[in-house]
């Protein structure tokens, strides 16, 4: 049956709205990098744009959704050792100057680690969506399955938090449109940044921020390669490749 | 109350609902899930994985240069 355009336009909407919905990292992306360019802040602009597009490359990767397991615990020298790195990491970093090219490269460091730790490959495995699933060499390898089915929600108590995150953001977006320009603060309407920023003006607070921050990243990079490494997800290349 | 005073009290009326919902979950984990049981779940797509990784370096970024 052919449609009328409205009715394809109507349709695209629909598919775009739910693709939206479902996988909303991209689009939020690119909302982020909108108001980037609005406050002139070109190397935000640059990291959300450039994140938006290796997530859509990175996404055709992967098929699974599943929700990433419980990491194997980590040994006790492997704690006391990221502990010594983090805390050392964050005393150094804390006592530099905060509006210096050094701290913004120092602080893009973690992220690039992290990056590489998510997106390269775990050794002896490759992402289910790039496996081969016919070779000469192993011409009766079974084709994997990519389990795309919805994990079940936990609970309708999650609707309270996304009340929490959208009135968080709203504030946000609020107090940014009530500034009088885009990088100057409005003392009535205060947002995230002006109440925050000057207590991060001492060296000791930064560093308890910063071992903070990285304890949360160390969490988050942990979760996603043990849901890379999940047997159901990655697998080893095929024998004789 | 208006101007600052109403800002603030609002981002702490937020902050305060987000301790409630967490003490919530503690009370009541099978309906109303923590924090971290959300994220893990939320975390079920690789582009919100790759996502929350952007937002938390950009947050920590962004905060402790003041950039």
């Amino acid at each position: 049956m052919d449609l009328t355009r409205p009715e394809l336009a109507q349709r695209s909407v629909r598919e775009l709205t739910r693709a939206a919905l479902t996988s909303p990292a991209v689009p939020i992306l690119l909302l982020a990098a909108s108001v980037q360019v609005v406050r002139q802040a070109w190397v935000d602009f640059a990291v959300f744009v450039a994140s938006a597009a290796v997530i859509r490359w990175d996404e055709r990767r992967w098929g699974r959704v599943s929700v990433p397991p419980e990491p194997p615990p980590l040994r006790r020298v492997t704690v006391l050792g990221l502990g010594v790195a983090v805390v050392g990491y964050a005393i150094v970093v804390g006592g530099l100057p905060r509006a210096d090219a050094v701290t913004s490269l120092a602080l893009g460091l973690p992220g690039l680690g992290a990056a590489a730790l998510v997106l390269l490959p775990l050794p002896g495995t490759v992402p289910a969506r790039t496996v081969p699933t016919r070779t000469a060499s192993a011409p009766t390898t079974p084709a994997p399955t990519r389990d795309t089915t919805e994990p079940a929600p936990p609970g309708r108590g999650r609707f309270a938090w996304v009340g929490v995150f959208l009135a968080l953001a709203l504030l946000e977006l609020s107090a940014f449109l009530a500034q009088p320009a885009p990088r100057v603060d409005d003392p009535n309407r205060p947002t995230i940044s002006d109440l925050v920023e000057p207590h991060l003006d001492s060296a000791a607070v930064r560093a308890v921020v910063i071992v903070g921050w990285l304890v949360v990243g160390v969490w988050l990079v942990r979760r996603l390669r043990a849901w890379a490494g999940a047997a159901d997800g990655a697998r080893p290349p095929v024998a004789g490749r | 109350m208006t101007g600052r005073p109403l800002t603030l009290a609002a981002y702490a009326a937020v902050l305060l609902a987000g301790v409630s919902v967490q003490i919530l979950s503690m009370l009541v984990p099978d309906r109303v899930p923590s924090l971290r049981r959300c994220l893990v779940w939320v975390m079920r797509r690789r582009s919100t994985q790759l996502g929350l990784l952007v937002a938390w370096w950009w947050l920590g970024w962004h905060f402790v240069t003041g950039a």
